[in-house]
């Protein structure tokens, strides 16, 4: 039977639930109003880094234009260019520039620029394991408001029942006037029996209101952490082919030391460069995802969470005075119903 | 070539023993920034953060980019400052949530904090310095650089330049300290692996003076099991642990020509009048081929010096910085 709903301890427990309902709707809003600033901040960071590493992998490209003028050079003939070089010798010897020097510093900033990102997409796991933490707790709350929901559904079906019991027509009274007594008390036995029916029945629904919070909530939670995720994974994929791609350069201009700047190596290190324009290539296509994220996917997030947080308001208002015992009736049948749904779509795989 | 993760540590703290038992003077890089640039590789401080690790294929050295990945990182953490490392909380509440990417932030963490502290090898850097200035200017330039082999190499040059040609390369920063126009280490850097004579011809012409002393020191290559090694290396060390230094030197100061570099022969030379050219080479070994690889290197007719080479206990700690 249920505890004694007159009591004290029961009735402040009914508004501890309902006021214990409401904080956890703004924690769950607040967490995630949080998430969608954090992953907006995420991506805004995100678009900085790329971004600079691609300005800076366009620079590294661009110094191949050196590596041509070097070829040109070392390839002029003639007296005059002879005689010029002679003139020319000790000044020009300062003055050229090894093109391996410009390239270590350039490959030293985008060195620099890819460890940045390889601790950025950390920073985006940490994000999306917390998100992810965040619908594993939602799912957890989901299960649990169900299983609350069959308990009291369960409850009110049998106070229904006993109260039913209680309101049949009495039997004759005794002639040494028992009747009169058992009619007070199946009186009293009413007004409980109401009353402990409405409590469940306003228990019921806070919690159908809590299903209804976590499962409204699920789904931005998920598409947040799917969207962290997938920008993790983005940028992983693309730290790791920058990093093969530049590594690739990275040998080439440091073998370009070996031979003075000889042109055979020149050569080879254009060709390194060229691989470049790949990475550039996933840089930009990576700064273009992000603009979306930016502009449609965030805010669409956003206003779905406002919407949502006036609608559950409304929710969570029911109080003892306006369930009536039809309400109960209908809300018990409902909780019970949509309980055995819920496990015929778990039992065939279709929950989620 | 890369090394498999088990072979990582082992790798590096031979290399580091080979380092101290060698003892490297000024006329290698310093040995504080090598065994520091070894040590933020090594797992045990950076776990997989530097990952992976290359080799120089040649000469077994740590390679330029797996190097770089160290420099870049240590240019992130005195940039962000130590309010940029994830706090404890964070490590553990990401430990929580995933472990792999716990340890990854505390390994970058422990990293950072190493780095922040620490000088490592540069790609290239250049000192300038005045030793004198009298009827000529006598300057001292300290040029490092990782080589493209893989090799860790310092050229010492002592130039004697007129004083007032001086100004027109170097700009004097305090009292011995000079910057030298971007244009000399540019020079170094296209000819930094240019044979010795030739080297000190380019300088001097380049510099507008002559070149008094040149000495070239290099560390590497490093042969450890594993790796195929050069045809001509000898065949007492196909199993051990090896570590070269390398020394060439031209100047005023050495009496005559000295070759003791069993490795390499000796070139068909003339140094300049009054100059003469000496060269050695060292090797760190394991102790059981000590005295193999020194009867390898007498019967080539350049005795070398052969010290044993014990890898750095895995847990001795932070390498010390001096000898």
């Amino acid at each position: 039977m249920p505890a004694d709903p007159s009591s004290p301890a029961s009735r402040s427990a009914s508004l501890g639930t309902q006021a214990q309902l409401a904080r956890r709707r703004d924690e769950i809003q607040r967490r995630q109003a949080d998430g969608i600033r954090q992953v907006d901040k995420l991506v805004r960071e995100q678009r900085e880094v790329t971004g600079g590493l691609q300005e800076d992998l366009g620079e590294l490209r661009r110094q191949g234009g050196v590596l041509d003028e070097i070829e040109a050079r070392s390839q002029e003939q003639g007296l005059l260019a002879a005689l010029t070089r002679q003139l020319t010798r000790r000044r020009s010897m300062l003055e050229r520039r090894s093109v391996t020097e410009g390239l270590f510093a350039q490959y030293e900033l985008v060195s620099r620029k890819l460890r940045r990102a390889a601790a950025f997409s950390d920073e985006l796991r940490l994000c999306a394991a917390d998100l992810q933490q965040q619908v594993d707790q939602l799912h957890a709350e989901l299960g649990l408001a169900r299983q609350e929901q069959r308990r009291c559904g369960g409850e009110v079906q049998a106070l229904e029942a006993d109260l039913a019991r209680a309101e049949a027509p009495a039997p004759v009274a005794s002639p040494a006037g028992e009747g009169s007594a058992s009619a007070e008390e199946r009186a009293r036995q009413v007004d409980q029996l109401s009353y402990q029916l409405r409590t469940r029945a306003v228990e019921l629904e806070q919690h159908m209101a809590r299903e209804r919070l976590a499962r409204q909530h699920l789904e931005p939670a998920r598409q947040l952490r799917d969207t962290v995720l997938s920008l993790q994974e983005d940028m992983s994929r693309f730290v790791t082919a920058a990093t093969a791609t530049v590594n690739s350069a990275g040998r080439r201009i440091q073998a370009l030391g070996m031979a003075a700047d000889a042109p055979v190596v020149v050569r080879e290190l254009q060709q390194g460069l060229e691989e470049l324009d790949q990475a550039m290539q996933a840089t930009q296509d990576y700064v273009q995802q992000s603009q979306d994220l930016l502009t449609r996917v965030l805010p669409e997030l956003s206003r779905k969470l406002e919407a949502q947080g006036e609608v559950e308001g409304e929710v969570l208002s029911s109080s003892l005075e306006e369930i009536s015992r039809e309400r109960a009736k209908s809300l018990a049948d409902q909780a019970l119903r949509r309980s055995a749904e819920a496990e015929v779509d778990d039992a065939l795989g279709r929950g989620r | 070539m890369r090394l498999p993760p088990e072979r990582i540590g082992p790798y590096l703290r031979a290399l580091q023993g080979g380092l101290h038992a060698l003892a490297p003077s000024d006329a290698w890089v310093p040995l504080g920034e090598a065994l520091a640039h070894l040590e933020a590789l090594d797992p045990a401080l950076s776990e997989e953060v530097l990952a992976p690790a290359e080799l120089e294929d040649g000469t077994g050295m740590p390679a330029w980019a797996w190097l770089e990945r160290a420099r870049a990182e240590q240019a992130l953490a005195c940039e962000g400052g130590p309010d940029s490392d994830p706090s404890e909380d964070e490590i553990a509440r990401a430990s929580g949530l995933d472990p792999a990417l716990g340890r990854r932030l505390q390994a970058r963490a422990a990293l950072h904090r190493f780095l922040r502290g620490e000088a490592l090898l540069p790609l290239t850097r250049l000192q300038a310095s005045l030793r004198r200035l009298g009827s000529s200017a006598d300057v001292l330039l300290v040029y490092d650089r990782i080589a493209p082999d893989g090799r860790w190499l310092r050229l010492s040059i002592d130039l004697s330049l007129p004083p007032a040609s001086l100004a027109g390369t170097f700009r004097r920063r305090d009292a011995t300290r000079l910057d030298a126009d971007p244009g000399v280490q540019h020079l170094l850097t296209r000819h930094g692996t240019t044979p010795l004579l030739a080297l000190q011809q380019s300088v001097g012409r380049a510099l507008g003076g002559p070149v008094t002393r040149l000495s070239r020191g290099t560390l590497g290559p490093f042969w450890f099991p594993g790796p195929a090694l050069p045809a001509q290396a000898p065949p007492c060390v196909h199993q051990a642990l090896v570590l070269h230094a390398a020394l060439e030197m031209v100047a005023s100061d050495i009496p005559a020509d000295v070759h003791r570099d069993p490795w390499l022969a000796a070139p068909a030379e003339l140094a300049p009048p009054g100059q003469h050219v000496f060269r050695e080479r060292r090797f760190a070994a394991s102790p059981g081929v000590v005295e193999a690889l020194r009867a390898w290197s007498e019967e080539r007719g350049a005795p070398a010096i052969v010290v044993p080479l014990c890898p750095r206990p895995v847990a001795a700690g932070p390498a010390p910085r001096t000898l």
